[in-house]
């Protein structure tokens, strides 16, 4: 799910283009908000609808990423870092603000959409996503730290090396979790190799 | 084996798609169980990109919105600056006593509150937002059976996706072919693009206008954000928004100028409801104590633009609806029932059914309301084509 213009800042132009619409964006420009909102809305949806419980509060997360980065425009510092990094962070706080809330109302609700989708899929009969019950089960059972390599990683289709900035790690570190993250999904999943008991870790 | 090997043969088999050949038969088997993992993962990221496709539109509207009502104004800023200047001039001369100079910015003052009262003065402010649905005017640029581009006095060129439009005559029949160049239409639809100069509008109806509207002078619109002294004038544009709550309308005032009101929902279902096809339609506007305001038709006797409602281009038809499916309904009007045909993406508003947009968007049944309905007669099919229905409370 690549995003068009998702990863220009891989080049020096892209490079060039993102600081001057972060510049433009900054004075509040609606034509260049409307070019973020193009550009990034698809990826900031995927991630939230891979944290959040059903496709109507990642829908109204995204929008409200999009307003709270409108609101703190003027406080963006554009020194190369990816605009998209700028508004999954605000994505991540939302959704981390979403999640504190449903702690403290109860042990019933659950942090991630991995494990609320499972649910979800059997408690709604049209849910808008069918995410298989079977992968949201082996998804709630990957650490938060490879649940968030797999959204940057296979989600967002980010490299290794956005993936390592983004969760400030190092490129060796991002590789290691990813095949942790897969070896843990595919035997979460049942997959045969793994209950045989292989898969180096 | 090493977890440093098998990650250096993972990501190369991830960036290729191919297993590595210098990968061993147990490496071989171990990366090809992690590819069937992200297999399993690349599925879902397919539907959830569906799921962010279908959730963009709306989105897109409300982040419009929000970028709309939180712009700064362009006019405020504009006239604060030519009124400072001649407030420096006062000052500067250096030739008009203290008490001139007072008394002159006070008189520059009270011009200035009098004149911004009315509006905020934003010049570049929206009238649509993506997924509106929307009734508007103008005149027939281009002409093709699967596009319309026309020429609206308050929005510019406006681009109309036909293939899936009825094409109305001036009483509201079926067409078989687009109005040509020169005619000035009304269109219905849903808004697929609000920005400016590229307005584009999914087509529903595409009615030749039976009366003409007033035509525009291209002026930018004023938003209105408190009554002006005559609060009635002439609706050329209206908008309602896609939960049915929040609406927009142009209203020409008596003065001329062209002001873009925010109504509430509820009003314009109301207008709506009485007349099927708004435009041209005099209004009186009510303020509601600071939100949107509310329109209220002025009495037909009182309109000194419209009579009936044959004169409007489109149709419109009251009744109580049954045996509604997700085609359409038959309405039971007082000359017989009548097949009613929606178009994809038509619109319902709960009026005073007392029905919620997500109680009806969620299926609730909406036999025994009454309804009114505008759209166009298809004689070939003998079936109504609606565009919008608005739902009266049930008999």
């Amino acid at each position: 799910m690549r995003e068009t213009g998702e990863r220009d800042h891989d080049h020096p132009a892209g490079h060039a283009d993102d600081a001057e619409l972060a510049a433009r964006a900054a004075r509040r420009d609606p034509a260049a908000w409307e070019s973020l909102f193009e550009r990034h809305y698809r990826s900031i949806y995927a991630y939230l609808r891979f944290r959040l419980a059903n496709s109507h509060e990642a829908e109204d997360l995204a929008a409200q990423v999009f307003e709270t980065a409108y609101a703190r425009a003027d406080t963006f510092d554009y020194r190369g870092v990816p605009i998209q990094a700028w508004l999954l962070a605000i994505a991540r706080n939302l959704a981390r603000d979403v999640i504190k809330k449903r702690i403290r109302r109860g042990p019933s609700d659950d942090l991630e959409a991995a494990d609320l989708a499972g649910r979800l899929a059997e408690a709604d009969p049209a849910p808008a996503v069918h995410l298989r019950s079977d992968l949201a089960r082996a998804l709630a059972e990957l650490t938060e730290d490879q649940r968030e390599v797999v959204r940057l990683r296979f989600i967002l289709d980010k490299s290794v090396a956005e993936t390592a900035i983004l969760m400030e790690r190092s490129e060796d570190a991002v590789k290691n979790l990813q095949r942790r993250a897969l070896a843990a999904l595919q035997r979460a999943l049942g997959g045969e190799h793994y209950l045989k008991g292989g898969g180096a870790s | 084996m090493t977890p440093d090997r098998l990650d250096d043969l993972l990501q190369r088999a991830l960036e290729s798609g191919l297993i590595p050949p210098e990968a061993d038969p147990a490496e071989r088997a171990e990366l090809e169980a992690l590819l069937a993992a992200q297999a399993e993962l690349r599925a879902a990221r397919e539907a959830v990109a569906r799921e962010a496709d279908a959730a963009m539109p709306a989105a897109r509207a409300r982040f419009q919105r929000h970028l709309a009502a939180h712009r700064p104004a362009p006019v405020e800023v504009r006239t604060t600056r030519a009124r400072s200047s001649l407030a420096a001039r006062l000052f500067a001369g250096r030739r008009l006593q203290f008490a001139g100079s007072l008394a002159a910015l006070l008189l520059v003052a009270l011009v200035a509150l009098l004149a911004t009262r009315p509006f905020q003065g934003a010049r570049e402010v929206q009238a649509l937002g993506v997924d509106d649905y929307v009734q508007l005017s103008g005149v027939v640029t281009e002409s093709a059976p699967d596009r319309v581009v026309i020429s609206s006095p308050d929005l510019g060129p406006v681009t109309v996706a036909a293939s899936g439009a009825a094409f109305l005559d001036a009483s509201g029949v079926a067409q078989q072919t687009p109005p040509a160049p020169g005619a000035a239409v009304i269109v219905t639809g849903i808004v697929r693009d609000a920005r400016k100069g590229r307005i584009a509008v999914d087509g529903q109806a595409l009615a030749i206008a039976a009366v003409d509207l007033p035509a525009g002078n291209h002026r930018p619109l004023d938003r209105l954000r408190a009554l002006p002294e005559m609060p009635e004038g002439m609706l050329a544009l209206v908008a309602i928004g896609r939960d049915g709550r929040d609406g927009r309308a142009i209203v020409i005032l008596p003065d001329g100028r062209r002001a873009l009101v925010d109504v509430d929902g509820d009003s314009l279902g109301k207008v709506l409801a009485d007349t099927g096809l708004p435009l041209g339609t005099r209004v009186r506007i009510a303020d509601r104590n600071g939100g949107p305001f509310a329109l209220e038709r002025v009495p037909d006797g009182d309109d000194g633009h419209h009579g009936g409602d044959d004169r409007r281009g489109l149709a419109r038809i009251a009744g109580t609806i049954r045996a509604a499916s997700p085609d359409g309904f038959t309405l039971e009007t007082a000359t017989g029932a009548v097949s009613v045909r929606v178009r994809p993406g038509f619109r319902i508003l709960p009026g005073e059914s007392g029905l919620s947009v997500a109680e009806i968007r969620a299926g609730a049944s909406l036999d025994g309301y009454s309804a009114a309905v505008a759209g166009g007669f298809d004689p070939r099919t003998g079936t109504f084509i609606a565009t919008v229905v608005v739902l009266g409370p049930r008999p």
